[in-house]
């Protein structure tokens, strides 16, 4: 009785995804865009570096069925590897701003004083500078590169998830499990290993799901103005600049990768609205069928 | 002897100023003997508590004395030392709230396991296979956890146990508590208002748990609390602490018989069983005094009935009287 229990516990995070459309419909596209970063060369029809100057700006065909760019490369199988650019980007980006922010967060925590002004004013002075603005000043510094994108969106968000970790973690060493987990003779590193970074966590989860997006869209913005991904490397934001010089000719062009693109930042945000559902108990109890959909619809607008 | 304290003072360094939450207090702690320590609030029984494992807050230091475990001095220690021989070995800790005494994000199995498993190290079967072995440790361990569960009046332990702390109730989280002080088999246990925050049937089975508990282990234990009727049900010793100063020690039985300092007189007068049904309660006027700001002389002089002109001019200590057991701290007895 008790490992079927444990077996519908497991399982509940499915069935309360399903409850709704809304909820399946993130999961869904994750999952789907997923699968198409990891699998992109066996399922993009072309070579997307293949460069056919014969056949560019060539309309949907069956060989083409998106068609071709400016230098007739295939813009589906370009699509499909613009994927991988946007969810390495997404995803890397929010785990090490994650872990920045996780190791600053948690220093500042436990050390206090000079350590904790000074980590602070770092925080404060990187999030006094508008977002783009400061990812444009770090790009120009350190040059274009898939790695350097990721590390100037990792300093940007660091400092939201650095403030929270600390916050979150000054309040949990205080609680009483901590001291009872002293008073039994638990080093100060295991307790931080074992007992905080879990209560620490948590809460942040939800926040980086929606980050993921959000850094997808930027990263996208950055290669649109030529300071993302370097050529000939695929991205959707460079597939848009592409067609923004063809728009008038050839509208199609700028179409995808913004199709691309919205369902990616839509993906993630509606993915995090329903972990954040599901990790809040009193919306998770309550809800059966239609409601969560009005309720995960309210919260959306 | 199993624990011997001798002139310990702490001092807390504040916003406020200076002062000693603890001063001058001297006490025995003998084998399997439960002691009671009562005290107002911030009369400094809990920081007396937490300072013989040497886990204060940043602002408190020791500022003299000795803490003396089976003759080995706890003050001079190392960290480590007193990680891996004393906290959590020789001494386990019941904390005050038990509402938040456990980790949210772990079930109570995987925490109760933790400990097990660290301080259980069972002797295995060494002719099973590697994967075997470690699943009949950890199934042997979830039922040592469930049968102690169940000891301490948890029902259905067998599925509970798997819950998150938020499933259970104070009471049973005290419960849960309980099990994994004495799971380490202390010598000494330091029991910070266990019942505290509890109702009061509530408080009357955990006393009872308890005090099996500690038949059973033969532990030691020093009992904190503002509740003089819980002492009569547990201690052997009492000790009554005030601003900072151990004012009175005697045998349970002699101390509510004939107590000595007046403060203690006061304390067991204010006892609603003490008051017939017209009456009001019985109060001692004032409150305690604020370590930063004390009175000259006796700390308790502004608020006795007794006060003469030697409690305003000189602080009493600790002394022998009438037996050699009964310590008094007063100029009047």
């Amino acid at each position: 009785m008790n490992a079927k229990k444990g077996f519908l516990k497991r399982f509940e995070i499915f069935s309360f995804v399903l409850s709704s459309p809304l909820r399946c419909s993130g999961v869904v596209i994750v999952v789907i865009l997923l699968f198409i970063a990891i699998f992109a060369p066996a399922i993009a029809p072309h070579d997307p570096y293949d460069i056919n100057p014969v056949n560019r700006l060539s309309e949907i065909s069956f060989t083409h069925p998106f068609g071709t760019d400016n230098l007739g490369r295939d813009v589906l199988s370009r699509m499909f590897y613009g994927t991988r650019t946007a969810l390495f980007v997404g995803m890397m980006g929010v785990s090490v701003s994650l872990l920045m922010g996780l190791i600053l967060g948690m220093i500042a925590a436990y050390c206090g004083s000079i350590i904790d002004d000074a980590i602070l004013l770092l925080f404060d002075t990187l999030r006094s500078f508008p977002t783009i603005i400061l990812i444009l000043v770090i790009i120009s510094v350190v040059g274009p590169s898939i790695t350097n994108i990721v590390l100037a969106l990792a300093i940007t968000f660091m400092s939201t998830y650095g403030r929270a970790v600390r916050a979150r973690t000054l309040s949990v060493k205080e609680e009483d499990y901590i001291k009872a987990a002293e008073a039994l003779g638990a080093r100060r590193l295991r307790i931080i290993r074992s007992h905080i970074i879990k209560n620490v966590v948590g809460p942040l989860i939800i926040m980086a799901g929606m980050d993921v997006g959000y850094m997808i869209a930027l990263e996208a913005g950055l290669s649109f103005l030529g300071l993302g991904v370097p050529p000939p490397t695929a991205s959707w934001g460079k597939m848009l600049r592409v067609g923004f010089d063809y728009m008038l000719k050839d509208p199609l062009l700028i179409i995808w990768p913004s199709i691309a693109l919205f369902v990616a930042v839509a993906g993630f945000s509606l993915l995090a609205e329903a972990l954040r559902n599901f990790l809040d108990p009193s919306v998770r109890r309550s809800v059966k069928g239609s409601l969560s959909a009005i309720r995960s619809q309210e919260s959306i607008s | 002897m199993l624990l011997e304290v001798k002139n310990l003072s702490v001092e807390y360094i504040t916003s406020e100023g200076r002062g000693y939450a603890v001063e001058n207090a001297s006490f025995k702690i003998e084998e399997g003997q439960i002691v009671g320590l009562v005290g107002e609030s911030s009369s400094g029984k809990s920081t007396l508590g937490w300072s013989i494992i040497r886990l204060l807050p940043s602002n408190a230091r020791i500022r003299s004395g000795d803490i003396l475990l089976k003759g080995r001095d706890i003050i001079k220690m190392s960290e480590r030392t007193l990680n891996e021989t004393i906290r959590g070995k020789e001494i386990s800790v019941i904390v005050q709230d038990p509402q938040n005494a456990l980790n949210p994000v772990f079930t109570i199995h995987t925490q109760i396991n933790d400990i097990l498993s660290l301080y259980r190290k069972k002797t295995r079967k060494t002719k099973l296979p590697l994967l075997e072995l470690f699943r009949s440790a950890d199934t042997e361990r979830k039922k040592e956890a469930v049968s102690l569960l169940t000891k301490v009046g948890i029902a259905d332990a067998r599925r509970r146990i798997d819950e998150y702390p938020y499933c259970f109730s104070g009471g049973m989280k005290q419960r849960v508590m309980m099990v994994m002080a004495f799971v380490v088999n202390p010598s000494l246990l330091i029991a910070d208002e266990p019942t505290t925050g509890l109702d009061v049937t509530v408080e009357a089975q955990i006393l009872e748990h308890l005090k099996d508990l500690i038949r059973q282990y033969g532990t030691a234990v020093l009992y904190i609390t503002h509740d003089l009727a819980v002492i009569s049900e547990v201690a052997d010793k009492v000790m009554v602490m005030y601003a900072g100063n151990i004012v009175e020690i005697a045998n349970k039985s002699e101390l509510f018989d004939s107590p000595l300092h007046p403060y203690t007189k006061a304390l067991i007068k204010c006892l609603p069983r003490n008051a017939t049904q017209k009456d009001e309660l019985e109060t001692i006027p004032g409150s305690v005094p604020n370590i930063f700001n004390l009175p000259h002389g006796c700390k308790f002089h502004p608020r006795c009935e007794l006060a003469k002109q030697i409690c305003k001019g000189k602080r009493p200590l600790l002394k022998r009287n009438h037996s050699s057991s009964h310590e008094v701290a007063c100029f009047l007895v």
